[in-house]
Order: structure tokens, then C-alpha cells, then sequence
């Protein structure tokens, strides 16, 4: 037949040699078992984070989730039991929805509240579970980390820079951009949010994940005292605390970044990384040990 | 409909389906003008019938009439009415803002005429209108007008097909009345190419999804005030990095979109030619953005006299035509600049055209300069404001001491290989011939895997903005 023809149909011989590259690719991961390579872009990280997620068995007890801001909990040591959900220009509401989706309950689920009024990115989350797509559990090069360019490029970076993971261009600047500063905080005010609306949606997740035992618990980045103390930010922040009050639920706080501590008045720089994170790792083993101990209490009472 | 969506997938297995079934073979033309139309469903479609109906109906006077006289004149109302929509959509608030500097001052009217938005694709389909006009004008109605009974039905038919045909409907390549009304009859099935069209299908998609939608996650940062913190080196990077971003993206779609054509039976004009080889502006202009150039000569720079008159003429013709060109791809003076700056190349060039050896080592100093130069222009497109053109220089300038970003280094200038090796093997191909047949087919596959395991996030094609 013409169709199944190698020598004279070409659409034929295209997918026959596209087959065998992806065997070969496929194969050579597989039996090679290179390190899995950093992301090279926002995007990639953002969804090689999700599918790893997803996909990993041996899934944390602590799950953060949230925007680019709590990124920092990456790039230096961190508790080890704590997954990192949070993506970039997203924010805790995706994290969250990923983790309702794939099924995970974890004993702690810590919410970052400063972009919260972000909505849930569905096209992100429907690309994740797409029907389809189920295969990229036992075919790793259909996995965001395996692309082949960018495995080639994390390469070439560990190569150049050992250090790199591609991502930190922010945090390598010393000193604030007052430019980006005035951008971010206009950003900021003229971002459209409905307190009420955000709030409401927060609850539900709040009650799903309680629901199941999950112990919620919210972050509150630290950012630049012109962002931390503009009006709408105070609104919200008391919106917050009136509807998940700190008798109820615990709260990570660290108060306004100092001018020196944040590279565009959102982002922490190796300075405010350098400070916040082991406060933030403190905060979190405490309520850990204090969840703990209660629940020895409840099992020795029983 | 992007190129790159499923639904434009379905769009067209389903159009080619019908089109090819031998019951419907007599009405080709119509299920490829009911394609268009569901294609452009989302693009102002009201908007782009109206403009396809104004120009059926002119051009039915000029079929209708014998007098050369007023056929002249309708073909002139013709690329008159084409002028005034596109000037409308396009240029309202540019005209509107050489004349009051508050534009927000204005009643509630005029604001809200001023905001009304740019119609997707109005740059070119209003251009095939006036080619339409143009090549009537020139060539006579009968090129166009078929000589079979009824001829004018078909010939509305023809010029819906024309206007509206999917494939180049929103970024060209502009293909000239003349060049696809003869193309107008009965395609048939055993006559597809299916080795060109895949071959042009996969480069294109390589080079949109691939190259294009990945290096876009980089150059997003040229913008304003995120350059103001990367280094020099990263900003140089940058530089070279959109240059590969927009041959690759227009490149790409000009290639999905000849494809495409090809599947039903028409050839659009090539649209690139490895413009990063030139070595001189004039060469520049031949091998990029073919389609535009040829329309911008034939019913601009010839009409106004071309190169036939004095040098002095010649070179305020090529300064207007490439302003207006550089005009037409935005509303902006930044658009302006660029134009009139290639204008003002290919005018200095000029005289000094033929004096240069051709040897390797010139010629390779000859293209590498072309090419840093019009990858300093493609600033203007990136940053509209011409101020942050300057900051962005300055910033070269003035970062030399930052710390290197490789984070965004290495990635675009691995994405932008593609680019680069295309064309060097252009060149490599002039001198040695073609590649051994198996070798060609698997860097196909090779790029079909990256298709389906390296694209970037979906993004519009680059030119859709114009």
C-alpha cells in the first residue's frame, strides 16, 4: 500500500524517523538517568513544578502555595518537607485548585495571600489533566523538564555558571529600581480587586482542604512599605484577618521589607532571601512541632 | 484563529474534506470562502464582509461598464474607499493626535471613535483591495473578470475568494489580484504536493512554535523599565534575539500560510529569502517581506517614478515609499523612523551599489553590517516609544558592570541557532548543492519532534499588531 510505503511516501518516512527519535530520546533518559535539568524559562518552571507535583509519588506533608513571590523558598534550603506550588504571574488560588484537583490531601497547606485576587488560571491547570496527557506519567520526555532544548540549555548554564538555576536574574540585582518600583506599585493599585468576591473564593478552598483534616496556613510576603502600606493593601489585609482571624488560623506575618531587602519592591533580593527565609522556616517547624505534639496528646489521651 | 489552535486544525480538516469531494467539486471556490469566513469569525467579520462587499460591488461597475474612462475612475474609488477604511482604523488616532495634543479632552463621540479598536488583518486584506483596483486599472478588467457565462457571479465569487482566502487573510503574504485570479479553477485531488507542504507546514510551525513562542519568553524582558536592570551583555543579546523572534515568527506564519494555500491548490508568492544574508539594504528589501515590497514598488514607488528620473528623485521616491511603508506597519513614529531610516539606507547605498569586490571576506562585512543594522532598527517595533529606544542604548551604555544574566543569555541565543543555521545553510547550499535526501528528511523530523516536545506558550503571530 502507498500509505505504509517507506521508500515512496514521505509523510511515512517523517513519522517512522519521528518515532524513532522519540524512542531514542525517551530511551536515553531512561537508562541514562541524567539529573533532572533546571527550567529555562517562567513558563517551564511553572509547569514542570505542577507536573512534578502530579506525578511524584512521594509527595510533601507541608504543600506552599502561591506567586512568584514565595519563589525565594526555592533557592535556598528550605524545610524538607515542604512542595512548592508556587508559579509564577499566578497566584495561591491555582495552587491551591491544582492540589484540590490532583487528589493530595497534605497535613499543612500554607497560603500565600499578598496576589491572591489573581483567579485560578484553568488553562493552565485543564492543560495539566488533560486526558491525553496521562502518558506523561510513564513518558518522561513528554514531561515540561525533559524538553530537549531546554535540557540542552540548563546544561550549558551549569556549564557556564554553575549556580545558575536561570531564573534569579532579579535577585542578582543589588540595588531596588526605583523605576520598577513605580511600575510594580501603579500595577498594584490599578489591579482590579473585588475583596468580597476573592475572599468568598478563598473560603471555599479553605473548607474543602479543612474538610479533610489539612491545617491552613497564611503567609503574608514581605514587600516594600509603599506597597505594604497602601490603602488597598491595608483593606484587604484587614479583610483578611476579619474573615480567617489569628485565633482561629495561623499566620506567617513579617511586616513591611525593608528599602534594601527587595530588588523591585515585591521580590525579595539576596539580602531579604538571607533574612525571611529562616524566619519563615522557623515559623513553620514550630507549627509543625505544635501540631504534633497536640496530636500525641490527642492518641495518648485516647 | 491562530495557526497554532486546534480549532483552526479541525477548521481545515474539515474544509479540505469538502473541498476535495468529488460531489462538491463544483463548488471549490465557495466552501474555501465559507472557510474564510468561519475563520475570520472572531476578527471583525462584520467589519471585513462589509469592506469585501464594497469592493465586489465597485468592481461590478467596472465589469459593467465599457467606457476606459469610468472604469478608471471606479478602480480609482476603489483604492480610494481602501485608503479611507484602512486610514480610519488604523490611523484615527495618529492624525487625530497632530492636531490636539489632549486627545483626552475630546467629547464622549470622539473617544469613543478613538477607541475603536484595530481590526485584525485590515492592513492587508484593504491592500489586496487595492491591488485589486491597481491591477484592473493597469492590466485591464479582463484578468480578472472571467469569460463564461454568467460571469459576473463567478466573478463576485472570485473576488470574495480573493479578499477573504483564510490562509492569508490576517498576514499575508499579499499576493496581487492578477497572480491569483488566473489560479481561480477546478483543483483536484492527485495534484497535491503533499512533499512541498509538509516541508513547508513543519518548518513553519518549527519556526513559529518553536523558535518564535520560546524567545518571546526572553525578549519580554526588553521592555520598559525591565531593561534598565540587565546587563549589557544581556541587552545586546536581547537585540540579536528579537531579530531571529520576528523572521522567525513572521517567517514561520508566511510558511504555514503558503502551505496551507498549497493543500488547496494555490501558490502565494514566497514572502522571505533568507533576508539575513543581505548585503546590502536593496538586497535587504528583496528577500524580506517580498510580498509588501513588490506592492510598495509596483503601485507606490513606479507610479511616482521610480529610479527614471533624476538620482536626486530617486532617492526622495525611496525615502517616501519605505516612510509610508514603515507608516503601514503602525500607527506610531517609531514606525515612521524606521521606515524613513531604511529609506535613507537604500538611498545612501545607492551610488555605492556596484564598487565593492565580491569576495568572502567582504561580502561576509558587507552582511554582517546590514544585518546589526537592521537588528538595531527592529528596536523601534519592539519599543513604540522612542524614548525608551534611547534609554535602551543608554543602558547598553551605561550596565557594562552588571553581573551577566546567562539565565537569559544562553537560552535566546540557543533558540536563535535556528535562525542562524538556517541561513548559513542557504549560503552553504548555494556553494555545495543539496543536502543527501535522508539527511534533509531527518532534520524534518527532528524539527517535528521539537514541534510537539519544545513549542513555547501559545502567543499571536507578531504581525498580527499590524
Amino acid at each position: 500500500m502507498f500509505i505504509f510505503n517507506f521508500k515512496k511516501n514521505i509523510i511515512f518516512r517523517l513519522f517512522v524517523f519521528l518515532i524513532l527519535i522519540i524512542v531514542l530520546y525517551e530511551g536515553s533518559i531512561v537508562i541514562f538517568k541524567p539529573h533532572t535539568p533546571n527550567p529555562v524559562s517562567y513558563d517551564q518552571y511553572n509547569i514542570s513544578k505542577a507536573q512534578q507535583f502530579i506525578y511524584d509519588s512521594t509527595r510533601s506533608a507541608i504543600v506552599l502555595t502561591g506567586s512568584s513571590l514565595s519563589l525565594c523558598f526555592d533557592e535556598s534550603s528550605r524545610p524538607e518537607n515542604i512542595s512548592n506550588l508556587s508559579f509564577i504571574g499566578l497566584s495561591s488560588l491555582t495552587g491551591l485548585e491544582l492540589v484540590k484537583k490532583s487528589g493530595v490531601t497534605p497535613q499543612f497547606v500554607i497560603v500565600e495571600v499578598n496576589f491572591i485576587d489573581r483567579p485560578v488560571n484553568k488553562e493552565f491547570i485543564d492543560s495539566l489533566f488533560k486526558p491525553a496527557w496521562t502518558l506523561r506519567k510513564y513518558v518522561h520526555a513528554l514531561r515540561s523538564e525533559w524538553q530537549p532544548i531546554s535540557v540542552l540549555i540548563s546544561y550549558i548554564e551549569e556549564y557556564v555558571k554553575p549556580k545558575s538555576t536561570g531564573l534569579s536574574a532579579m535577585d542578582s540585582q543589588p540595588v531596588i529600581s526605583k523605576e520598577l518600583l513605580r511600575v510594580n506599585l501603579e500595577a498594584y493599585r490599578n489591579g482590579k480587586l473585588d475583596i468580597t468576591q476573592t475572599t468568598n473564593i478563598l473560603r471555599q478552598y479553605i473548607r474543602h482542604f479543612e474538610e479533610k483534616g489539612t491545617t491552613v496556613v497564611f503567609l503574608e510576603m514581605p514587600v516594600h512599605s509603599l506597597i505594604y502600606n497602601d490603602d488597598r493593601a491595608v483593606e484587604f489585609r484587614s479583610a483578611l484577618f476579619k474573615d480567617f482571624p489569628a485565633s482561629k488560623y495561623h499566620w506567617i506575618l513579617f511586616g513591611a521589607a525593608a528599602d534594601n531587602e527587595t530588588s523591585d519592591g515585591l521580590h525579595l533580593n539576596a539580602a531579604g532571601v538571607n533574612k525571611y527565609v529562616p524566619l519563615f522556616n522557623g515559623r513553620v517547624r514550630a507549627i509543625a512541632a505544635k501540631h504534633a505534639s497536640v496530636r500525641h496528646s490527642e492518641h495518648a489521651l485516647k | 484563529m491562530l495557526f497554532t489552535s486546534w480549532r483552526f486544525f479541525y477548521l481545515l480538516i474539515a474544509t479540505f474534506i469538502l473541498y476535495y469531494n468529488p460531489v462538491l467539486k463544483k463548488y471549490q471556490v465557495s466552501v474555501l470562502i465559507v472557510a474564510s469566513v468561519i475563520f475570520s469569525l472572531r476578527i471583525n467579520v462584520f467589519l471585513l464582509l462589509s469592506v469585501v462587499l464594497v469592493n465586489g460591488i465597485i468592481f461590478l461597475f467596472i465589469a459593467n461598464n465599457r467606457s476606459v474612462l469610468s472604469h478608471k475612475r471606479f478602480a480609482l474609488l476603489g483604492i480610494f474607499v481602501n485608503i479611507v477604511i484602512l486610514s480610519f482604523y488604523k490611523y484615527k488616532s495618529f492624525i487625530a493626535s497632530l492636531f490636539i495634543s489632549d486627545l483626552s479632552s475630546l467629547g464622549s463621540t470622539s473617544s469613543y471613535i478613538l477607541a475603536i479598536p484595530l481590526p485584525v488583518g485590515i492592513s492587508f486584506y484593504t491592500f489586496h483591495g487595492i491591488s485589486l483596483f491597481a491591477d484592473s486599472m493597469r492590466q485591464g478588467k479582463s484578468v480578472i473578470v472571467r469569460d463564461v457565462p454568467k460571469g459576473w457571479k463567478h466573478t463576485i465569487l472570485d473576488i470574495c475568494l480573493y479578499m477573504l482566502f483564510f490562509p492569508k487573510l490576517i498576514s499575508g503574504p499579499i499576493i496581487k489580484a492578477t497572480d491569483l485570479f488566473h489560479q481561480i479553477k477546478e483543483k483536484k485531488f492527485e495534484q497535491i504536493d503533499w512533499k512541498s507542504i509538509c516541508q513547508l507546514l513543519i518548518a513553519g510551525y518549527f519556526f513559529k512554535t518553536v523558535v518564535s513562542d520560546n524567545l518571546k519568553d526572553y525578549t519580554v524582558w526588553m521592555s520598559f523599565p525591565y531593561f534598565d536592570t540587565l546587563s549589557s551583555s544581556t541587552l545586546i543579546a536581547f537585540i540579536f534575539g528579537y531579530s531571529s523572534q520576528i523572521f522567525a515568527d513572521f517567517c514561520g506564519y508566511s510558511l504555514i500560510a503558503t502551505g496551507v494555500a498549497k493543500l488547496f491548490g494555490y501558490q502565494l508568492p514566497v514572502n522571505f529569502n533568507f533576508p539575513y544574508i543581505s548585503r546590502s539594504f536593496s538586497e535587504f528589501w528583496s528577500r524580506w517581506h517580498i510580498s509588501l515590497s513588490v506592492f510598495l514598488r509596483d503601485y507606490l514607488y513606479i507610479p511616482l517614478g521610480g529610479n527614471k528620473i533624476s538620482r536626486f528623485r530617486t532617492s526622495i521616491n525611496l525615502m517616501v515609499t519605505m516612510t509610508l511603508g514603515g507608516l503601514w506597519h503602525g500607527a506610531a513614529w517609531s514606525y515612521v523612523l524606521w521606515g524613513g531610516a531604511h529609506g535613507m539606507a537604500l538611498a545612501l547605498e545607492r551610488p555605492f551599489r556596484n564598487m565593492f569586490a565580491t569576495n568572502v571576506i567582504v561580502n561576509f562585512f558587507r552582511i554582517a553590517v546590514v544585518y546589526l543594522l537592521v537588528s538595531l532598527a527592529w528596536l523601534l517595533f519592539k519599543l513604540p516609544d522612542i524614548s525608551h529606544v534611547i534609554l535602551y542604548l543608554k543602558a547598553i551604555k551605561n550596565n557594562i558592570s552588571l553581573p551577566n544574566n546567562f539565565g537569559y543569555i544562553i537560552p535566546t541565543i540557543v533558540y536563535s541557532v535556528p535562525v542562524v543555521g538556517y541561513h548559513v545553510y542557504h549560503l552553504w547550499r548555494m556553494k555545495k548543492g543539496t543536502m543527501p535526501r535522508l539527511v534533509v528528511e531527518l532534520i524534518y523530523a527532528g524539527m517535528l519532534f521539537l514541534i510537539i516536545f519544545q513549542h513555547g506558550s501559545s502567543n499571536s503571530f507578531v504581525y498580527f499588531q499590524f
